[in-house]
């Protein structure tokens, strides 16, 4: 089962990085992928500026890659610039999955996460 | 006895293996695959026989023009219909849309209601909606019960609530998420005597897509007006499929897509249409290749006997119940058991499930490293997940070619998610 859910990605759905809800939050995107039925909601601390993403959190439902690959957006993302975070790739966050490389049909899922974080309100 | 193992060696895909495993393809539902038959009169179509129907007066477009008529008349005996009734489409979802705009346009008022089904796919529901968006008709909505059923007792409700104003019924055969069989000339008696008591004209839709390749179809028999489906869920070829109308009923029908093939007299400015039905209906070239290889389709399961397969797919449904049912993380979607009234399942096709703790999506990618197929998500009918309150769901569906053996690969693999996931 390695290849397909390494020990990294199986953690990470079961213990997922930042997850829960915002009581004050600067900003709130929301994701859909209509074929899975999953949803993500992304809460936002930004800097004054509203340049830099200072903290997130989330909630949603989905699989364990989409939830997982949400885990690690939001540890690549916080901290960072919007001109940074539009530079995180898929690589980056296959590897931090444990994953090299991710069937077709399987790629929406892997990307919900920081698609709804780069969503243009 | 129903032999599938020496049906399985008439379908040249099935002897291929994915990730290294044999392939157990329960993917059925979503498409069918092809025997060898098929594809062989398909390939010699093209090989042999290709040119345009009705245009050329030499040998290749006679040959050509009496496989296309050929076939017609092959399909529409499958189903128990006449040649002239079978109105060519590329599949279930254009069915739907062509009566929609053909009939729907120009029959629908503001004044009445089109009443649908929770249960339905997208396909018998969207080009319904819009519809009802152009004439500003009203939708009504029939659900279904706890066990998976169509609710009878609401529909008859509905029906008197609509009174004079219902102009359309629109209702899957057979539930491709649930299973569900459903009553189709019973519902299509309500209407007869609905009909009668309102001095109306309610045309009565049937979405037979999953119920063409499991159950024999009699359509002069059903009662209804419309009845659609897809080749490709029933050993054909993809990118046909057709829409059954009575003759009476068809011969009121604009024509749906306009052009060569379906014309009397055409002017620069103007044109008159063919009476004949069925050049009426068909705009253009036809698929032919396609009809060849539907016509194929239909002998081989013809051959084999619908009320065999038929039966045959009902003890696949029940084994599937009974092995899923062992496993306690599974909850099955749809009736699992006989209403009390009668004592059939009513259901066939397949078995849709929802794995506690684990995303059909996940649960599907670790079936298919066992070399298992399924269908995840909400197969196309978002209302009905959204009443059983699941996102999605993972969907095993069978066709003649499904063993038992292939049924215990999907078990083994599902005891994999449970290894995986811990749950
Ligand atoms: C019940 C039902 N209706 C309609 C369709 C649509 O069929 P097609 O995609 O061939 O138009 C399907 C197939 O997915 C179906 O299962």
């Amino acid at each position: 089962m390695s290849d397909l859910y390494p020990e990294e990605l199986l953690e990470m759905a079961r213990h997922p990085h930042h997850f829960g809800q915002m009581s004050d939050p600067d900003q709130v995107k929301t994701g859909l992928n209509a074929s899975c039925g999953d949803d993500m909601t992304v809460y936002l601390k930004l800097s004054a500026d509203r340049q830099q993403v200072v903290d997130i959190l989330w909630s949603g439902q989905g699989c364990a890659i989409s939830q997982a690959a949400m885990s690690v957006v939001a540890d690549l993302a916080i901290g960072k610039t919007w001109a940074e975070i539009e530079k995180i790739t898929q690589a980056e966050i296959l590897a931090e999955l444990g994953l090299s490389e991710i069937s077709p049909g399987r790629i929406k899922c892997l990307l919900l996460g920081i698609s709804t974080l780069t969503r243009e309100v | 006895m129903f032999n599938a193992e020496a049906y399985r060696r008439d379908f040249p895909i099935l002897s291929r293996q994915v990730h290294g495993q044999p392939l157990v393809y329960l993917d059925n539902a979503a498409t069918s695959q092809k025997p060898q038959a098929v594809i062989d009169a398909i390939v010699e179509y093209y090989t042999q026989h290709n040119a345009n129907v009705h245009r050329g007066v030499h040998q290749l477009s006679d040959e050509s023009t009496t496989a296309f008529h050929d076939s017609r008349r092959v399909i529409a005996e499958f189903f128990g219909a006449k040649p002239s009734e079978l109105v060519i489409v590329r599949n279930t979802t254009e069915a739907a849309n062509l009566v929609a705009r053909s009939w729907g346009e120009q029959a629908v008022t503001a004044d009445d209601v089109l009443l649908l089904s929770e249960m339905d796919h997208h396909s018998n529901l969207v080009p319904w909606q819009q519809l009802a968006a152009k004439t500003q008709a009203q939708i009504m909505v029939v659900p279904f019960t706890e066990t998976g059923r169509l609710d009878m007792g609401r529909l008859q409700q509905l029906l008197t609530e609509a009174g004079a104003r219902l102009k359309l019924v629109a209702l899957s055969h057979v539930s491709n998420a649930l299973g569900t069989v459903n009553p189709i000339a019973e519902i299509a008696e309500l209407l007869a005597d609905h009909r009668h008591q309102y001095q109306v004209s309610t045309r009565f839709f049937v979405d037979g897509a999953q119920a063409a390749p499991h159950l024999p179809i009699e359509f002069a028999k059903l009662g209804v007006d419309f009845y659609a489906v897809s080749a490709h869920k029933m050993l054909g070829p993809m990118g046909i499929g057709a829409v059954l109308i009575p003759e009476a009923l068809l011969a009121e029908l604009p024509p749906f897509l306009y052009g060569g093939g379906m014309i009397d007299v055409v002017t620069t400015h103007t044109a008159t249409f063919i009476d004949d039905l069925e050049e009426r209906f068909t705009a253009g070239t036809p698929d032919v290749a396609g009809l060849v290889g539907w016509a194929a389709a239909c002998q081989y399961l013809a051959k084999i006997g619908m009320s065999q397969v038929a039966k045959y797919d009902v003890e696949l449904v029940e084994l599937t119940i009974q092995k899923l049912s062992q496993l306690p993380a599974i909850t099955i979607l749809g009736p699992t058991k006989p209403e009390k009234s009668d004592q059939e399942l009513g259901r066939v096709g397949s078995v849709s499930f929802v794995y506690k703790g684990v995303h059909s999506h996940d649960v599907s990618q670790i079936l298919d490293s066992v070399g298992v197929a399924v269908r995840s998500g909400h197969h196309c009918t978002m209302p009905l997940h959204v009443k059983l309150g699941v996102a999605a769901s993972t969907r095993a569906s069978f066709q003649l070619y499904t063993t038992p053996a292939e049924l215990d690969v999907l078990v083994t693999g599902l005891e994999k998610v449970k290894a995986t996931f811990g749950v």
